[in-house]
């Protein structure tokens, strides 16, 4: 565990909420990192924003956030662009990680990573977490070792999980869901281990006590794969994941629970924009990610000067 | 294969042993016997300690019979035992490589210190145990969370003595592996009673060991 990269705050997502949130406290001379994910925030899929106070003249999601992200910088934030994939939040220093595993620490954490794709929701992918199906292949890969797997997904997580795994496995399955944006030949350019399954549909991860197969729908035609693990690697991870065990609690919808001063559960973690599922507007967003960064802001001086709260 | 550490690894280690107090031995045990990597452990060992005059190798090339490895408690290889300002629980099995060197840095600092750092209320709970706990976590090198369950398990074991903290690199020991079905890592298996997998905060951890022990 070296290599850490340490900052007063980090606020996880770069959508009008981490944006906000990090502008607010640079402001405030608190040394802050935005990790911005690699997935689009959803104000970039925005075509018009018209209800934003202050443009009177409707302006582009993507527009209104290239400005957010200059503001931001021009405070004095630091942006890297990364996924983080876990946390430990309940323990002084809180410490992140990312797709590179590349560790942060920090004191405060803003948690502003937007709505969320689920899991998969194959049937069993739940029952079987851990018992053969993984969502961490530099993890679990090695525990494989010249198995079969199947590995589903999409995007750049894809590929990258395809490159991991094919160094260490024997045969790897690659089934893509939608929104199937890498190109057939990028994977199986990859590595002769991988056989592409063209058109399939997971349908059901088999086994009682751990993996014993997948089912899948080949252009409607059901298939059996025969595989030991299931690997999953969408492009984003949902909240509830990442915050799984963290003691930062999350209604049934995964939405992370706030206070009226944007305070998780846990202490020193704040949430703000549509991951809380409040408000779900640009201005709510920016608001309550405002409101979080200058309670993590006067939580991180309060601790530097040893006053608990 | 050569342990060869980068300079920010070296950087990071020298930083953290400027906080070493007391003298730390690390007991290495090694077999001539079909132990896949007894030398890279042994090597790694040396290149710690020679980082600071506090810390001192003891090795010992034997058999799991012999008589230091039934004093210790050793029943597979390779192996290190870090004690410090007192003998503690804290046990690595199999190579402390990639994420994990960090684990071993960071215990040896622990070790000498004497104490760690951790909530005054789980601190509570550890101390306050009575019963005999082992604790193993599996891991494999490339796992940037694992880190966080092995701390976990060696600064309990640093806070009683009746806690025993194993880190078991999963793919050198693939019958313990297949034993408690280790599919996902790190998986954590109390007094092989309670089981569960991921890095999970100290809190809960603390809770789990009540259970295996209750
Ligand atoms: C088509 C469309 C039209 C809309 N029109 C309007 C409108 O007219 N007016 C209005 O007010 N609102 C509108 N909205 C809603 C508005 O876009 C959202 O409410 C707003 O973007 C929420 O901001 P956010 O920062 O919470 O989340 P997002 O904008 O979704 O940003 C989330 C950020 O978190 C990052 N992230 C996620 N996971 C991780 C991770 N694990 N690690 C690191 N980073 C991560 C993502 O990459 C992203 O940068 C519209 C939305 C859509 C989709």
């Amino acid at each position: 565990m070296f290599g850490f990269e340490k900052h007063q705050l980090i606020v996880v997502g770069g959508g009008p909420a981490g944006l906000t949130a990090g502008m607010y406290a640079a402001s405030m001379k608190i040394d802050t990192l935005i990790i911005e994910g690699t997935s689009k925030p959803r104000l970039a899929l925005a075509e018009v924003i018209n209800n934003y106070p202050g443009f009177v003249e409707p302006i582009s999601g993507v527009q209104l956030l290239s400005r957010m992200r200059e503001q931001a910088l021009k405070m004095g934030a630091k942006i890297v662009k990364s996924d983080v994939i876990s946390t430990q939040l309940s323990s002084h220093p809180k410490m992140l990680t990312t797709r590179e595993n590349k560790i942060y620490s920090a004191d405060a954490v803003v948690i502003a990573t937007g709505l969320q794709q689920q899991s998969l929701r194959i049937k069993n992918e739940q029952k079987l977490t851990g018992r053969g199906v993984s969502y961490c292949a530099v993890c679990d890969g090695p525990l494989f070792a010249g198995k079969t797997v199947a590995l589903i997904g999409s995007g750049e997580a894809l590929i990258e999980e395809a490159e991991r795994l094919s160094g260490i496995v024997g045969k790897i399955y690659v089934i893509q869901v939608p929104p199937e944006t890498v190109e057939n030949k990028r994977i199986t350019g990859i590595s002769e281990k991988i056989e592409l399954v063209e058109k399939a549909r997971p349908i059901e991860i088999l086994g009682e006590e751990y993996v014993t197969g997948l089912k899948i729908s080949v252009s409607g035609r059901e298939e059996l794969l025969d595989v030991s693990a299931v690997f999953i690697a969408t492009e984003k991870i949902p909240t509830a994941k990442l915050l799984e065990n963290s003691g930062v609690r999350t209604d049934p919808r995964g939405c992370i629970i706030v206070d009226k001063d944007q305070k998780t559960s846990v202490e020193g973690v704040y949430a703000a924009g549509d991951c809380t599922c409040r408000g779900l507007q640009v201005v709510t967003a920016a608001g309550d990610a405002a409101v979080a960064a200058i309670n993590a802001s006067v939580y991180i001086r309060r601790k530097l000067k040893g006053v608990s709260r | 294969m050569v342990v060869e550490l980068p300079p920010d690894v070296r950087r990071y280690i020298k930083d953290k042993f400027s906080k070493l107090v007391n003298p730390v031995t690390l007991h290495v045990f090694t077999t001539k016997n079909h132990c896949l990597y007894c030398n890279e452990t042994l090597e790694i060992a040396k290149i710690i300690a020679e980082f600071s005059h506090l810390i001192k190798i003891e090795e010992c090339e034997c058999t799991t019979d012999s008589q230091t490895a039934k004093r210790f408690n050793i029943d597979k290889h390779p192996a290190i035992v870090v004690h410090g300002k007192e003998e503690y629980g804290i046990r690595f099995f199999g190579i402390p490589s990639g994420y994990e060197l960090g684990s071993l840095v960071e215990a040896i600092v622990d070790a000498s210190r004497g104490d760690t750092e951790i909530p005054p209320d789980v601190k509570e709970i550890v101390k306050s145990i009575g019963k005999k706990v082992h604790i193993q976590v599996f891991v494999t090198p490339t796992c940037p969370y694992c880190p966080i369950a092995v701390r976990t398990a060696h600064k309990f074991a640093i806070l009683n003595r009746n806690i025993l903290g194993d880190m078991i690199e999963a793919i050198e020991f693939p019958d313990l592996s297949q034993k408690y079905m280790v599919m996902a890592v790190p998986k954590i298996v109390i007094n092989d009673k309670v089981m569960f997998e991921g890095a999970v905060p100290e809190m809960f951890f603390a809770q789990k060991i009540l259970e295996a022990i209750e």
